[in-house]
């Protein structure tokens, strides 16, 4: 969507214009549910996260200040949101999310059987396995896009700590994967892409 | 191509390929629609209302939180407001908004302790289910009682209020002439829609002995006190922040309903 466009989608939603929420729900739900899944690691939490930033995101539209930066906005609800569920879930026995977590990825997107690989499993097993801020940093910036200034913005911290997160990020994920994983070649990357290409297409 | 940009590679590959195996549902914007028009619903009522008597209904609401089965569906929350031109602040009225709603309410101009009529109205709520969707509704007819500052509400409905097993915990039961009372102390943390609570605030709310509600203009923490019973069919409350009342004291001003 274009920026204009959406600032001026922003402005009519402030002004209590529900179909303007409703194209907005429509330009971002669906990478902000899969974001909220994978940094929550379940899709019955990501449910909710998303649920309740879209929720909070127009019942509290009248308070963002800069309309252009509508969208790191939604996604600092959305991290705090999240933020809360993991704080949450943090009491919880670790035995059981592991559980939880095995049960509910990868399970019934036809996708999935197109993509499945060993490989990415691997990595994103890995990546679930990641302190929190450390792995919505990450999801951040290589499933979002977002630069480390933008998720500063949206993780409310410094650059800096972006960086060193996403540096420590790294290298907790070259200990936890294994060598043969590192060692993988290309070409399996890049089947995957053709893979992924062919699904989009 | 370098190691590390094959790393990078592989991350970027091994999220998109976990995306991809989460697929939105397709009710969510029906359920996200849900939940807005109940909020919605709240925020609007509260803007209309005292701080004060937002937070009595909203705690007298939260306090109704065990799983009722009406309409077929069962009952997550409540959600509502003063009917339009009901409310009066003239005692003699009361009689008219009984006729309304069909209930005996006997209630009296003062108590002993100095609490004195201010203004009385009917309240019409929406029962919702978990989904924000709504399975009901129902009306109470609420008078509001001061004294040095402080409010009291006296509420009455039709049909019983059951307390769930987490709220009789928390109750002292009183038994006098063959009616059972509950009376309750629950501390509120009143928030707005924008700010956390403390670590300690949540683990207060763990425990069950905090209540923590969104949607105040500013932090607010009170006590509400509660006393609550069943007679002929009706559910009768009286209810208000830092009351200082104890239980006997309650009990006595329910006593003075006849």
């Amino acid at each position: 969507m274009e920026a204009e466009k959406e600032l001026e989608l922003v402005r009519r939603m402030k002004k209590g214009e529900r179909a303007a929420f409703d194209e907005l729900y429509e330009q971002y739900y669906d990478r902000l549910y899969r974001t909220a899944c994978m940094i929550t690691g379940n899709r019955a939490d990501g449910e909710d996260v998303t649920q309740e930033t879209f929720i909070k995101a127009y019942l509290n539209c009248d308070k963002l200040k800069k309309d252009e930066q509508f969208r790191y906005w939604l996604y600092r609800i959305l991290n705090r949101t999240a933020w809360q569920v993991a704080k949450k879930h943090a009491k919880e026995r670790p035995e059981e999310r592991i559980l939880e977590l095995e049960d509910t990825a990868f399970a019934d997107s036809p996708a999935v059987k197109v993509l499945q690989d060993e490989q990415e499993r691997v990595v994103a097993e890995a990546i679930r396995r990641l302190e929190y801020r450390q792995r919505t940093t990450v999801i951040l910036y290589y499933y979002n896009g977002l630069g480390t200034k933008e998720i500063a913005r949206v993780m409310e911290c410094m650059e800096g700590t972006v960086k060193s997160r996403l540096f420590t990020a790294r290298k907790n994920l070259r200990t936890l994967l294994s060598e043969e994983l590192l060692d993988c070649s290309s070409d399996r990357s890049e089947q995957l892409q053709n893979g992924r290409r062919r699904y989009a297409e | 191509m370098r190691s590390d940009q094959l790393k990078d590679e592989q991350i970027k590959n091994a999220l998109y390929t976990d995306a991809y195996s989460y697929d939105p549902p397709a009710d969510l914007k029906q359920r996200i629609d849900a939940q807005i028009a109940r909020q919605k619903k709240e925020v609007i009522y509260m803007k209309k209302m005292s701080v004060k008597k937002i937070a009595i209904v909203a705690a007298a609401l939260c306090a109704l939180t065990g799983t009722v089965c009406m309409a077929g569906g069962k009952i997550a929350g409540y959600a509502g407001g003063t009917r339009l031109g009901s409310q009066t602040g003239d005692f003699s009225d009361i009689g008219k908004l009984e006729k309304k709603l069909g209930l005996s309410v006997s209630a009296p101009e003062s108590f002993d302790n100095g609490y004195a009529f201010a203004d009385a109205s009917i309240a019409d709520f929406d029962a919702v289910d978990e989904d924000g969707i709504k399975v009901g509704n129902e009306s109470e007819l609420d008078i509001m009682y001061e004294k040095d500052g402080k409010r009291l509400t006296y509420s009455v409905k039709k049909g019983a209020t059951v307390l769930s097993d987490a709220e009789l915990a928390r109750a002292q039961v009183i038994e006098q002439d063959g009616v059972t009372y509950y009376y309750m102390q629950n501390d509120y943390l009143f928030l707005p829609p924008d700010e956390e609570p403390t670590a300690e605030e949540e683990a207060a709310q763990d425990a069950g002995t905090l209540f923590i509600s969104y949607g105040s203009d500013e932090r607010e923490e009170q006590t509400f006190y509660s006393l609550w019973w069943n007679v002929d069919g009706q559910s009768y409350s009286l209810l208000g922040f830092d009351l200082d009342l104890s239980a006997q004291e309650m009990v006595d001003m329910a006593a003075q309903i006849k």
